[in-house]
């Protein structure tokens, strides 16, 4: 098959040559750091655990919260563990720490968009992380603790649509962030507030439903709620608040899974377009130490 | 045929400046200052295939800046680059492929990775078909003697094993141009000497035009026929190394050894630098201003002379005088 490529079109083989490379390299680093990767794996489920007793004091005697179940609540841990695991990256820290170290000279005397080198690294992060974090931790806590996520073949093919979708707006702001970093020249401190900021503003802490209905409206206008939570509750089936403007829109779209992915594809589009214009700017920007 | 054209480049950009200690951090937290410090200013030269070029500057002249320019990774403020008729900045990556770059204080090796790993990924990254590559790897084998290195950790490499690894990268997508930017910082003498050699052979018998900037002039004397110097953003010079020897380097050493304490000289420091220790003397002189045979002459008058050796100035000393002198318009 790759032979067809070079023979037909030089080009496309030249786009999957590279993307085959950077993830292949990217798995490779993966597998290097052992004992970063048991820490990771080991820490998630520290963490799932820790949630699942929560959860379960906090419902004590109580059949549900905010309509909520227990076993839903659990669910909603779970797979928002496992959502984390795709979608989180750290795009901004890559960038970042080239910029300070001025390696990112380096990466542009390479014949391809830097961008795009950063887009496959992520991408070959996130199925490392699917099949070396994501099946053990989902075989421990779906199989040991009995944790139960209704599933059907459509459901899995949505939720796996959205969760990509997720992944694209969690890099195109990453990469926004990661453009700022040609200003202030350190992003170890941005970081950590963004992924404080993504697991309350995004649904990777708890369910967006239980917080105050102002900050709820709120959220909902914004593009971070893509990045988990979207993808969370079609995974698990949960609708959409009402809300008069989703009933409107309710009417033209078959289902509302298909509305929430809608909503996410326009605002990857607009979170393109600020990446595009921070990048842009931030490469006209760029001063490399030792002139 | 002129492979590199630059017309009246100029490059300056804005640095913040810190008064020292707390205070002044916070200072520049909230009222920040900045100042222009122009990096490159309104430099001309073009490179023709096949050539080596020494791009000579004390440190903070503008070499870097000039190599960065000349990749596509800095825009300039002013003026134009053509590098072989693509614009280096507006054409970035259509640049890449015609260039190989090699950033002495920087590694592009995959830190964790074995070092093949690396060339494996630029070979993609590259689209190089695999005969192209296996004749490279072959060749990278014979003359830099890579391939022990090739299994190693690139983290486990010696400074000049990772250097020889990412010259050898830097040349793989067989580019007819390579910048070298202080590519034997650091390296020991036969480390050097392999590098200088693989140069040699790749521009002889590849045709690889090369431009490097080096704070080793012996770099500068084994490698490079033309020599530009630059201080502070301009110009000081651009020309053969001969034509540089010619016009900066008259001044000469002669050295004696008379069989006596020297006797009856003081006419000599008029034209010369005269300096003695018991019967050994060095006297520093012009060649255009005192010939040779003149000063001998008035030597040999009063003296009787055992031995006599006359040097030429070194590279070395004729570059650190340019540094010196003030650009011409400053």
């Amino acid at each position: 098959m790759s032979r067809a490529c070079t023979d037909e079109n030089p080009q496309m083989h030249d786009l999957m040559g590279r993307f085959v490379g950077i993830v292949k390299v990217t798995f490779q680093e993966g597998l290097t750091y052992r004992v970063q990767f048991l820490s990771d794996v080991s820490a998630s489920c520290v963490y799932l655990l820790s949630f699942y007793y929560l959860w379960q004091a906090i419902y004590a005697g109580k059949s549900a919260i905010e309509g909520i179940s227990l076993a839903s609540m659990v669910a909603y841990t779970l797979v928002s563990t496992i959502i984390g695991f795709i979608v989180r990256q750290d795009v901004n820290v890559i960038i970042g720490d080239k910029v300070y170290e001025g390696d990112i000279a380096v990466e542009l005397t390479k014949p391809i968009s830097y961008r795009l080198v950063v887009l496959y690294t992520a991408i070959g992060q996130a199925v490392f992380n699917l099949l070396f974090k994501v099946v053990p931790v989902f075989i421990l806590f779906g199989y040991v603790l009995d944790i139960s996520v209704p599933f059907d073949a459509v459901r899995l093919l949505l939720a796996a649509l959205s969760c990509a979708l997720g992944f694209v707006t969690y890099f195109l702001i990453d990469l926004s962030l990661g453009s700022v970093a040609f200003w202030i020249k350190q992003t170890h401190g941005v970081n950590m507030f963004k992924n404080v900021f993504m697991a309350f503003c995004a649904g990777g802490l708890m369910p967006l439903d239980f917080y105050p209905a102002f900050l709820r409206d709120v959220l909902a206008f914004l593009p971070f709620k893509g990045c988990f939570y979207t993808p969370l509750s079609i995974c698990l089936g949960v609708k959409p608040q009402d809300s008069a403007l989703y009933n409107v829109l309710l009417a033209h779209v078959p289902s509302y899974e298909l509305l929430l992915i809608t909503e996410q594809l326009v605002w990857v589009l607009v979170v393109l377009g600020v990446s595009q214009l921070l990048w842009k700017r931030a490469l006209r920007k760029i001063v490399i130490l030792g002139g | 045929m002129s492979i590199i054209h630059v017309s009246n480049l100029s490059k300056s950009y804005k640095i913040s400046l810190k008064d020292p200690g707390l205070k002044g951090a916070f200072k520049s937290l909230f009222l920040p200052r900045t100042s222009l410090v122009h990096a490159v200013k309104d430099l001309n030269f073009a490179i023709e295939a096949g050539e080596i070029v020494a791009y000579l500057g004390p440190n903070g002249a503008g070499k870097s800046t000039t190599i960065k320019l000349l990749t596509g990774i800095l825009t300039p403020s002013a003026g134009r680059i053509k590098v072989l008729g693509i614009e280096p900045y507006e054409n970035r990556i259509e640049n890449a492929r015609n260039i190989g770059v090699v950033f002495g204080q920087r590694s592009q090796l995959r830190w964790d990775l074995p070092v093949i790993e690396s060339f494996e990924l630029h070979r993609r990254l590259y689209g190089l078909p695999n005969p192209i590559y296996r004749q490279q790897m072959e060749l990278f084998a014979s003359i830099l003697g890579l391939g022990d290195l090739l299994t190693k950790n690139a983290r486990s490499l010696s400074l000049g094993q990772k250097m020889l690894c990412n010259i050898a990268l830097s040349l793989l997508h067989k580019p007819p141009i390579v910048y070298l930017d202080e590519p034997t910082i650091g390296l020991d003498i036969v480390v050097k000497e392999n590098i200088r050699d693989f140069f040699v052979h790749m521009n002889r018998e590849h045709g690889v035009s090369i431009i490097l900037t080096s704070h080793d002039l012996e770099d500068v004397e084994k490698l490079c026929r033309r020599i530009i110097v630059i201080d502070r953003g301009k110009m000081l010079f651009d020309g053969s190394l001969e034509k540089l020897k010619n016009i900066y380097g008259k001044t000469r050493t002669m050295f004696l050894e008379l069989a006596h304490s020297p006797r009856n000289l003081s006419s000599l420091s008029k034209t010369a630098v005269v300096k003695s220790a018991g019967n050994k003397l060095a006297i520093e002189f012009d060649g255009d201003r005192l010939s040779t045979t003149r000063l001998i002459t008035e030597i040999a008058t009063h003296n009787e002379v055992r031995d006599l050796v006359i040097q030429e100035q070194e590279i070395g000393t004729i570059v650190k005088s340019l540094y010196r002198r003030e650009p011409a318009d400053a």
